[in-house]
């Protein structure tokens, strides 16, 4: 019995050393498979945080709250 | 203890991978693939020429500067008995043709295959292969830089003297 779970376990093992190849990286380059997908509202949104909560720190640009530097 | 020996060692072959790269001198396996109107076409056919085989995908960036390297090389040494054979790798067949509106190509296109690509060991894309007329490789290059197009046009030209 142990030697069973032992193959099985060895099985999902064998699984996750399975490495993607250079030339099966296209799909990875996709907008969809992007932690953020969208890159122009993913920058908006960054550049409104930073304004408003400058004074809390993470970037070095002081700004008035407006969003609008 | 001789579980966990066994254990380890099983693990170890199973994460240990061969990376042999194809080296220069021996010869390029023949292979055959399609064309881009999926028309048969062995590498073989080609002996007596100089080949520059690319492989490239439509998401490789340095692969738009590339083409229009291929693009003159075609051009200047086609007739001398060279020839550009551009080896696809996409997943999806139609990245491949957005890719080739925009960046159109003079030369010879061939659909790859993942055999393909174990075959000639890729490192990475764009990887090109100049092979002599005898179907040996003689030179490789991994990744597309402008500090490279002078060696390869020294190379094609070395191999190219044997036809003039």
């Amino acid at each position: 019995m142990k030697k069973i779970l032992l193959v099985v376990c060895l099985g999902f093992l064998s699984g996750c050393v399975s490495t993607v190849e250079p030339w099966e990286r296209g799909r990875f380059t996709k907008n969809e498979m992007q932690l953020e997908p969208d890159q122009m509202g993913a920058a908006f949104k960054r550049h409104v945080y930073f304004s408003k909560e400058a004074s809390s720190g993470g970037t070095s640009t002081a700004g008035g709250g407006c969003g609008c530097n | 203890m001789k579980n966990i020996r066994l254990l380890m060692a099983v693990l170890f072959c199973l994460t240990t991978q061969q990376v042999n790269a194809l080296d220069n001198g021996e010869i390029v396996p023949n292979l055959t693939l399609l064309d881009w109107n999926n028309t048969p076409v062995a590498i073989a056919d080609y002996k007596g020429k100089v080949l520059y085989i690319d492989f490239w995908a439509s998401w490789c960036i340095p692969c738009k500067k590339s083409f229009p390297f291929m693009n003159d090389l075609q051009a200047k040494y086609g007739k001398q008995g060279f020839q550009v054979l551009a080896i696809n790798m996409d997943e999806e067949k139609q990245d491949a043709e957005k890719f080739l509106k925009k960046y159109p190509a003079d030369f010879t296109i061939l659909q790859g295959n993942s055999d393909l690509a174990k075959a000639f060991k890729l490192t990475g894309l764009p990887m090109a292969f100049i092979v002599n007329q005898n179907g040996k490789l003689m030179a490789k290059h991994s990744g597309f830089n402008q500090n490279n197009k002078k060696k390869v046009i020294l190379q094609i030209e070395h191999l190219l003297v044997g036809n003039r």
